[in-house]
């Protein structure tokens, strides 16, 4: 198996407002893939499709070699899953939680769990409903991690953290990842973070997966642009052109995806000139790719 | 509708041929001299069956020959049958017929030569009517002097209709005889249907002393319980100081004055003196009822058979002097001591708690729980 | 992992379980109070008698509302999170539905033990009159069907997806109202009576809790 999640077809419609339209996703395994998107886009739908809390309406969903929603529970024995929200029984300590816990998971390593605790400094008789968020977010993070899970699922696990406690969130993860190899689908808005240990990047919109690469292309490959005498023919081009407007009568700003120094002769050959080549940083790429997409969804329609 | 006279004649001559038939198969038989003085139906079981059902037959001509009737009206062996919202060639009618034949086959059994003295059937009608869509059925019963209206939630059946003439019969029997008049008869001649369970629940939780030691098996106050109630003597006769308050509860009382609600509120409180006061001045209540005593009468016909009936039905002079329980052992061919306890056998047998958890409700409410926790486990998502 | 599941509805069910096995209890008590003013007299068989057959149907009220507090109980817990924690448990979900029945159902015994104790401590202290007999047993037993009964049924309502068992309670509702009001006025009572009739006599569901409730009898 060298495919963590594998998604094909997928669609999924709640009312008139919000669908998932054929959605395809690959994560391989091994990878620490990130999930971007605004929020809105689907990814916390997308999550719980892909673990068996949704019905898909069409489209095949396998994770870790078994079909979901009719094998989820299989699936899940292997995934450590953090939601977005605090999903805990409120009404128990830190130590039943972890205890009910373990009782579920045949692989939970209960001295982990107590290190992990430690770390944290999360009191054993605290009772979940008088947490914290932050001490939410880690004891949700404590559990997925004791678990000794083959694939992380993390819905926004450092959302609303100060920097603090998200720095020893997101210690505890690139650790346990170090050490087991685990797969990590990590979804966020926060791109920088995802920036620092994501080596899959994913990014969502409206339902759609709009783009879905390789974290060094995402970072290196896209690219501003000055562009001087530009052609009004741009599907032919060696790169996917995300936004292109006017900076004077001479002169185009291009956004493109894709990019590689060569392509220079492309703009050569068509009679433009290439002025000026601008790294984007990952927050601004990811701003482009958005707008770049609902662009194009505008033309479809 | 009417009846055609020409069906009305067919009928008649079918009638006469039959007996006719009938009274010369009977002469012609051994022993036939001595039947052959008794052309009204003394029937056996098998005889009475065949009449009724050549007249059912008979009835089925006059109905397929598809003649038009003047009226809904149909005399059959002396009871005249009236329809009301249904067809005479009905199924419904053809069921009311077979029971009215198989009706007066079992009373002719019983009753013999006294059938028309005790029943009076000339005077009789039975009315039938529909009641809605769904086939229930109203049976009125009238015998000259009262209406009896059955409620049926179902469309009218033989056995509803023989039910009724049985049930009207036995209380006929107990009016005219003397002795029987303080028990109830309606189910004299149906044993099946008497209420022997509540008569022992009665008894077991009677008020009086007399009622609960009879249900202990104290044959001597079963015999107080059966006989005709004595109001003069009740307090004496049926009830202990510790019932009084009961009485005073539960029974009649003969004052009204505020001066017997003051009395009758300390009585209830507690105050054993203003219950006893109370308990010298009114006259206690029949504490077992009609339902009780009538046991004995079905009992002692269930022993008898049809010649208990004939018994019954049969009056002697010297009938006048007998107690209501030296009749009944007459009627039944035992002695009065052998009625008593064969009664009280039969009637604490079908005594049970009212409430009960047994095998049947407990497999039901948990396949019912079964059922629902299945339910339950259909799967789910957010 | 039952005992985790029993773990935690005996944590969130706890005092409700405390109250309702208190209450059935000193029932028997009450009852026997309330069967005629005065406590160690000698009581009637009459009176018993009536008594039990007005009063007894108190049990069937308890025991109903045992069922079902103690299916909101647990059901709450989950429903706070709209059931995510439970859904993303490596078990298939009929399992942890099962897991979460039998746990409450054998809560369901605290309260029936409590009313059996309450039966045998009255019975123990009152005299009875001869005619009649006492039956512990058998009422304790009812009332543990009645409560299985109830509780599965508010058990079915939560864990069905709240739509479809809002759909199928409130359609049962209105449908059965509209049945016996159509019908009563037209004059088929005795259709709406054999409705009637289906439910509550044997086998029909509440067949337990109709009849009387008589903690003695003949």
């Amino acid at each position: 198996m060298t495919d963590a999640i594998r998604i094909r077809h997928l669609a999924w419609r709640a009312g008139k407002e919000f669908a998932i339209r054929d959605l395809a996703m690959t994560v391989p395994a091994g990878a620490i893939y990130g999930f971007l998107g605004p929020n809105g886009s689907g990814k916390t739908t997308t999550i719980r499709l892909m673990l068996g809390m949704l019905p898909p309406q069409d489209g095949t969903i396998e994770v870790l070699g078994h079909s979901v929603p009719r094998f989820a529970h299989r699936a899940l024995e292997r995934i450590g899953y953090v939601p977005e929200r605090l999903h805990l029984y409120q009404t128990l300590t830190v130590d039943e939680s972890i205890r009910f816990h373990k009782a579920f998971h045949k692989d939970f390593d209960a001295a982990e769990a107590e290190r992990l605790r430690a770390r944290f400094g999360l009191r054993e008789d605290q009772l979940v409903s008088r947490l914290s968020k932050g001490e939410a977010g880690k004891l949700m993070m404590l559990l997925a991690l004791s678990q000794r899970a083959e694939l992380l699922v993390l819905d926004e696990p450092t959302d609303g953290l100060d920097p603090v406690i998200r720095r020893e969130v997101l210690g505890a993860l690139v650790e346990y990842v170090d050490a087991r190899k685990a797969t990590v689908f990590i979804s966020s808005h926060l791109v920088h973070e995802q920036e620092r240990i994501c080596d899959w990047v994913g990014v969502m919109d409206g339902g759609r997966l709009i783009a879905e690469l390789p974290m060094q292309e995402f970072r290196s490959g896209i690219k501003r642009l000055r562009v001087a005498q530009a052609p009004a023919v741009r599907d032919a081009a060696p790169f996917a052109l995300l936004s292109r407007e006017p900076l004077s009568a001479q002169h185009e700003q291009w956004v493109v995806r894709g990019w590689q120094p060569e392509m220079r002769e492309w703009f050569q050959r068509v009679g433009a000139d290439v002025r000026d080549i601008q790294d984007l940083d990952l927050e601004e790429s990811f701003v482009e790719l958005l707008r770049g997409a609902r662009t194009v969804t505008q033309e479809t329609r | 509708m009417s009846e055609p006279r020409l069906a009305i004649a067919g009928l008649a001559i079918a009638r006469g041929a039959l007996a006719l038939g009938v009274a010369a198969t009977l002469a012609l038989s051994p022993g036939g001299a001595a039947a052959q003085s008794s052309l009204e139906l003394r029937a056996r079981a098998d005889s009475a069956q065949r009449r009724a059902t050549l007249l059912r037959e008979a009835y089925r001509r006059v109905i397929e020959q598809d003649a038009p009737i003047a009226d809904r009206t149909l005399s059959l062996d002396g009871v005249t049958l009236r329809y009301r919202g249904m067809d005479l060639g009905s199924a419904d009618s053809v069921r009311v017929v077979e029971g009215v034949t198989r009706g007066l086959a079992r009373l002719r059994a019983g009753t013999g030569a006294a059938l028309p003295a005790l029943l009076d059937t000339a005077a009789w009608s039975l009315d039938v009517r529909r009641r809605g869509p769904f086939g229930s059925s109203d049976l009125y019963v009238r015998d000259g002097r009262t209406n009896w209206r059955h409620t049926l939630k179902h469309p009218i059946q033989a056995t509803d209709v023989e039910a009724g003439l049985l049930t009207r019969a036995g209380d006929r029997l107990v009016e005219r005889t003397e002795q029987l008049r303080d028990r109830m008869g309606w189910f004299a001649l149906r044993p099946d249907v008497a209420p022997w369970g509540e008569v022992a629940r009665r008894l077991a939780t009677n008020w009086s002393a007399a009622g609960r030691a009879c249900a202990a098996g104290a044959l001597a106050s079963c015999r107080l319980v059966l006989e005709r109630y004595r109001p003069k003597e009740a307090v004496t006769r049926y009830f202990e100081p510790r019932d009084y308050r009961d009485v005073v509860v539960s029974g009649a009382s003969s004052a009204t004055d505020s001066l017997f609600f003051a009395s009758k509120a300390r009585c209830v409180a507690g105050a054993d003196s203003a219950c006893a006061r109370i308990v010298r001045d009114i006259t206690p209540a029949d504490p077992f009822g009609g339902a009780v005593r009538g046991t004995l009468l079905a009992h002692a016909i269930e022993l008898g058979g049809d010649a208990a009936v004939a018994r019954l039905v049969e009056r002697r002079p010297a009938d006048a002097d007998l107690e209501a329980i030296s009749l009944l052992a007459d009627a039944a061919g035992v002695s009065e001591d052998s009625l008593i306890a064969s009664w009280h056998r039969r009637t604490f047998a079908a005594l049970e708690p009212a409430s009960g958890a047994g095998v049947p409700l407990i497999l039901s409410t948990v396949a019912w729980s079964g059922l629902l926790f299945v339910a339950s486990r259909r799967r789910r998502y957010l | 992992m039952f005992g985790q599941i029993l773990y935690t509805q005996v944590k969130w069910s706890r005092a409700a379980v405390a109250v309702l096995s208190a209450i059935a209890f000193v029932l028997p008590a009450l009852l026997w109070r309330a069967v005629h003013q005065g406590w160690m007299r000698e009581y009637s068989a009459l009176e018993v008698m009536r008594g039990f057959a007005v009063l007894g149907p108190a049990l069937g009220v308890v025991a109903f509302f045992v069922g079902f507090i103690l299916v909101a109980q647990a059901w709450a817990a989950d429903a706070a999170t709209r059931h995510v924690y439970a859904l993303s448990l490596p078990i298939p979900w009929a399992r942890y539905v099962a897991l979460r029945y039998g746990a409450g159902a054998l809560l369901l015994l605290v309260p029936t033990i409590a009313l059996w104790l309450g039966v045998m401590l009255i019975l123990s202290l009152v005299t009875i009159p001869e005619s009649l007999n006492a039956y512990p047993g058998t009422v304790t037993l009812r009332f543990l069907l009645a409560a299985l009964f109830s509780y599965s049924v508010m058990f079915a309502l939560q864990y069905l997806s709240g739509k479809r068992a809002a759909y199928i309670l409130l359609t049962a509702l209105v449908g059965v109202f509209a049945f016996s009001l159509v019908l009563g006025l037209a004059g088929y009572g005795e259709v709406v009576d054999a409705v009637t009739g289906a439910l509550l006599r044997w086998p029909g569901p509440l067949a337990v809790f109709a009849s009387d409730w008589m903690l003695v009898d003949v």
